[in-house]
């Protein structure tokens, strides 16, 4: 900027009027004799004539040099794969950067360096694209991402040290507090545990109704012990959570507890030894009411058929089977014909959802037995069902979604359609080839039966734009209808939408694959 | 010289255009493809009955499609042009069909027109007759203009009496006033420079604002000294000043001045939007000449500025420069086309700091004082972050002399990421204390900015 004398500065700011000007203040000698004339506009000429002789004579500072960025060890990523990322940034499919950031990870490339900038910033406010970015950023983004305290703080190394896990887990705020236990979970299970039970006395109770789930990471018979005193504590919600954890724990003693329980009321009888016969239970004492049972008041059921749910959900599913030697279809029949049927049922599927997430490997049977239970009065199975869906394996989902998707008149496509919208929104991987096939034809069958499209019929096409296959899309030019149709002006925009969607996809996938420069 | 992917699409109006265009870049969409050396077209299958025919003449480019698009150039232009650009071969080169050949005649028709035109207007009495009509109005506007800087003697006086600390605590209104004013005096230039200090005044400005505000101030006082003395500058500085005042030089008299023919690369480009009218400016470089020269295209409100030229292209052909002291700005003459091949940027001057840029500018600034910003070439720069101090960022050479960044550039972070703190080849513009980058290229990248607007 201009360099000016104090004088002629105060002359400025306070005006001629109260600081007399002295036009040569300052200035350079054979500058000097030319200014301070030119009568009520003297102070303009003098600074016009200051400013161009500085602008003229400019003279650089010295500045020290930068600290160069080492050479990247990883490859760099082609430009055609540069250039869809530029796209994307410029706001063309913004929705498919996980996607991108995903396929450059599965390449083992780094980001280029001139999205660096652009990306770090809008990580800097969402922390799922951070946790993509930060195995991308290389040695030049970090050497970036060093320089920039706004940015080194969130991409720093510290965050994955253990030692930092340990300090945030002394220090932090709740919320960091929670990550922290999770984090020593994860690794070792038996350290989280000693960490959290050296300060459990001391935690208010908001901190342990919190701090409590998190031992569903690396759950064992270990934490069995602690988790039996949390049974007796103080607050609903942490006795709540401690039987959660205690029911998704086979072999613990609560199971136990409620399989002797249930063995006295629970019966097969009838002329075939094929029907159920339930006793409730008369009253709740005080061990049941110990292992979470009446706990929560469900509103669609009696009290005791509560109780008899509170038990079922704490029993393995697997027990039934050993039980009775009968397999998981067989065993939710029985229930599903039982007077009883809501409350077993209900039961049932918390079980299986917590089978579900220990991964045991009988699950994904009783999943699907639940799936194909005929339809009881004012039960939601699908509804309590779906949302379990994501812990299933990977080829059990397929399978699943397979089967929703061939069944014709069932309600299993609008699951499956549900499924697509929720997989929609996350980075989930693209589908395989027969179940992009398959969705296809569903979205096809859309435009035969409706005019126009209906809301759902947008949601469809925009979710399933981002999850059906497309490394080759030879199979989504056919089954549409003729171009002569009637009412394809109404949907000629959402489908030309849908496969230009597509076709960035392509481009993107195929855009890491040329290796030309 | 066909144009990359890249290069296409940076000629859409804007990013839904973009996206609009890549979507009709399919072969299921076209038909009866064709092209020749001079043109491409196709029928494009749109939500009526008829498909519609797109063209582009590749000279230009320039496009034309009957769809009833309002953006130019449409979806289908793109598309087609993109599609060429990715499946070459299915294209078949053949004689054009009527409706693109009545086009390109057409287009062949008008700009001989326009060439017959300027050659009636030519004739001695046609002159004579423009001649005097315009001296007419030219007296006319000079009184108008005289009474206008009258009243801004008045004003200037009266601000260096009472200084600029209480300015703020003024309605800007009086401060539009003075520029509504001097629009009326038929002195737009000076209102304009007015209106646009009154936002830097009005609207925020950190600390020192006072000095750019007084820097502009001087430049309006000397300006105005500089138009009273008119006879007595020499002719090039005349056309500054008077430029600068407001009077317009007319495309026609610019393209009746000799012209320089060369090989000129695109530098950089430069946005800017005052609210009323936004503007590009196009910076190029002869590669033979070495010569600067600048394109400005305008658009009102809400409008998209015409297709820009490609950022790195080579273009062949005449410029005709305005009337200048230090001639900068430019018009194209109808020969200026895409030049066939890439063509080396000219080097730029051999030694280690900025001595030769610098004294480049020097120069400039002696032959024009009015002068603004100057384009720079730097060819080894290392961008320098020093957090903590009033201007962060600065240009460093392998001598340890630094150029500040302006403080209104906004992609400082990206330019430092592309370097990487090495030494890179920077365009933009020397304002006389800081530089503003348009275009870096590093590691065979080249990369632009938009002027500081993100």
């Amino acid at each position: 900027m201009m360099q000016l004398d104090p004088g002629l500065h105060r002359a400025l700011l306070a005006g001629t009027a109260r600081v007399p000007l002295d036009g040569a203040a300052g200035a350079a000698a054979p500058l000097a004799p030319l200014l301070g004339q030119g009568g009520g506009s003297a102070l303009w000429l003098s600074l016009a004539a200051q400013d161009s002789w500085q602008r003229a004579g400019f003279q650089p500072a010295q500045a020290g040099a930068a600290t160069p960025c080492g050479p990247e060890s990883a490859a760099p990523c082609p430009r055609a794969a540069e250039h869809v990322l530029d796209t994307i940034l410029r706001g063309i499919h913004p929705e498919l950067l996980p996607a991108w950031l995903a396929h450059a990870a599965a390449h083992g490339m780094v980001l280029p360096p001139a999205s660096l900038a652009a990306l770090l910033e809008q990580g800097l406010h969402k922390p799922p694209l951070r946790q993509l970015l930060l195995p991308l950023l290389g040695v030049r983004g970090a050497w970036l991402a060093s320089q920039n305290p706004a940015w080194a703080g969130r991409y720093g190394a510290a965050s994955v040290e253990a030692e930092s896990v340990e300090h945030t887990w002394q220090h932090g705020a709740l919320p960091q507090r929670v990550a922290a236990l999770r984090a020593m979970r994860a690794s070792d299970p038996a350290a989280g545990l000693a960490a959290l039970h050296s300060d459990w006395a001391q935690e208010p109770s908001e901190n342990r109704i919190a701090l409590l789930p998190c031992l569903a990471v690396g759950l064992s018979l270990a934490d069995e012990a602690f988790l039996e005193q949390a049974l007796d504590d103080r607050r609903k919600e942490v006795r709540r959570a401690a039987q959660a954890l205690l029911a998704g724990l086979p072999g613990a003693q609560l199971g136990e507890r409620c399989k002797a329980r249930l063995a006295g009321i629970l019966a097969l009888g009838g002329l075939s030894g094929r029907s159920l016969q339930v006793r409730l239970p008369e009253a709740c004492d005080k061990a049941m009411q110990r292992d979470g049972i009446g706990l929560q008041k469900p509103w669609n059921m009696g009290e005791k058929a509560g109780w008899l749910m509170d038990m079922v959900q704490s029993v393995p599913p697997v027990w039934w089977s050993i039980q009775w030697q009968l397999d998981a279809a067989a065993v939710v029949r029985l229930f599903a014909a039982q007077e009883f049927n809501l409350a077993l049922l209900t039961g049932l599927c918390t079980a299986v959802g917590y089978a579900l997430r220990r991964a045991a490997p009988e699950a994904v049977e009783w999943y699907r037995a639940l799936l194909a239970a005929p339809p009881v009065k004012g039960l939601d199975l699908a509804g309590a069902l779906l949302p379990q869906f994501p812990h299933l394996p990977q080829e059990a989902q397929q399978r699943v979604l397979q089967e929703w998707l061939e069944d014709q008149d069932g309600p299993g496509a609008g699951y499956a359609m549900g499924w697509a919208q929720q997989a929609g929104e996350g980075g989930t991987p693209s589908l395989p080839p027969h179940l992009s096939r398959l969705f296809l034809l569903r979205l096809q069958g859309m435009l035969a039966g409706a005019n126009e499209p209906a809301y759902a019929a947008r949601a469809a096409f925009k979710s399933l734009a981002l999850l059906l296959a497309a490394d080759d899309l030879a199979y989504v030019q056919d089954g549409w209808p003729p171009d002569a149709w009637e009412h394809w002006p109404h949907w000629s925009g959402l489908v030309a939408e849908f496969k230009e969607t597509l076709q960035f996809r392509n481009a993107l996938q195929r855009s890491f694959m040329e290796n030309k420069e | 010289m066909i144009l990359t992917a890249e290069q296409i699409l940076a000629l859409a109006p804007d990013a839904a255009s973009a996206k609009a265009g890549s979507g009709q870049a399919s072969l299921a969409k076209w038909s009866g493809l064709g092209g020749h050396a001079q043109a491409l077209w196709g029928l494009c299958q749109g939500s009526g009955k008829e498909p519609y025919r797109a063209q582009i003449d590749l000279a230009g480019p320039a496009f034309k499609c009957n769809c009833p698009s309002r953006k130019f150039p449409c979806k289908h232009g793109l598309g087609l042009y993109l599609l060429y650009a990715r499946e070459r071969a299915a294209f078949c080169e053949t004689e054009a069909p009527q409706w693109v050949s009545d086009w390109l005649h057409s287009r062949e028709e008008r700009s001989e027109k326009k060439a017959a035109r300027q050659a009636e207007a030519a004739t001695p009495e046609a002159l004579a007759a423009r001649e005097a009509s315009q001296q007419k109005r030219q007296e006319k506007r000079q009184g108008n203009v005289e009474a206008g800087l009258a009243v801004l003697d008045t004003w200037l006086e009266d601000l260096a009496r009472d200084g600029l600390a209480t300015l703020r605590g003024k309605p800007s209104r009086e401060w539009d006033a003075m520029a509504a004013r001097l629009v009326d005096c038929q002195a737009p230039g000076l209102a304009g420079r007015l209106r646009r200090l009154g936002l830097q005044v009005y609207g925020g400005g950190g600390a020192g604002w006072e000095l750019a505000a007084a820097r502009e101030l001087g430049q309006l006082a000397l300006l105005r000294r500089a138009y009273q003395r008119l006879a007595a500058l020499p002719a090039g500085l005349q056309h500054e000043v008077r430029a600068a005042i407001g009077w317009a030089t007319s495309q026609e008299e610019v393209l009746a001045l000799a012209g320089v023919c060369d090989t000129w690369t695109v530098c950089g480009n430069r946005l800017q939007d005052d609210g009323r009218v936004s503007s590009r400016a196009t910076y190029l470089r002869g590669a033979g000449s070495g010569r600067w020269a600048m394109l400005l295209q305008f658009s009102a409100g809400s409008q998209a500025l015409p297709a820009p030229l490609l950022h790195g292209a080579s273009y062949h052909g005449t410029l005709h420069f305005y009337p200048a002291a230090w001639p900068l700005r430019a018009l194209a003459a109808p020969d200026f086309a895409v030049a066939a091949g890439p063509v080396a940027m000219p080097a730029a001057p051999d030694g280690e700091g900025f001595a030769a840029p610098l004294l480049a500018y020097a120069q400039a600034l002696a032959a024009n004082p009015f002068l603004e910003s100057c384009p720079m070439h730097l060819a080894a720069v290392t961008p320098v972050f020093a957090p903590g101090s009033a201007a962060p960022w600065s240009l460093r050479a392998a001598n340890g002399e630094a150029l500040a960044l302006d403080g209104a550039f906004r992609q400082a972070w990206q330019l430092h990421a592309l370097a990487g703190g090495h030494a890179v080849e920077v365009f933009g513009l020397w304002s006389g204390y800081s530089f503003l980058p348009l275009a870096v290229s590093a590691a065979g990248r080249a990369v632009s900015f938009d002027g500081g607007q993100a």
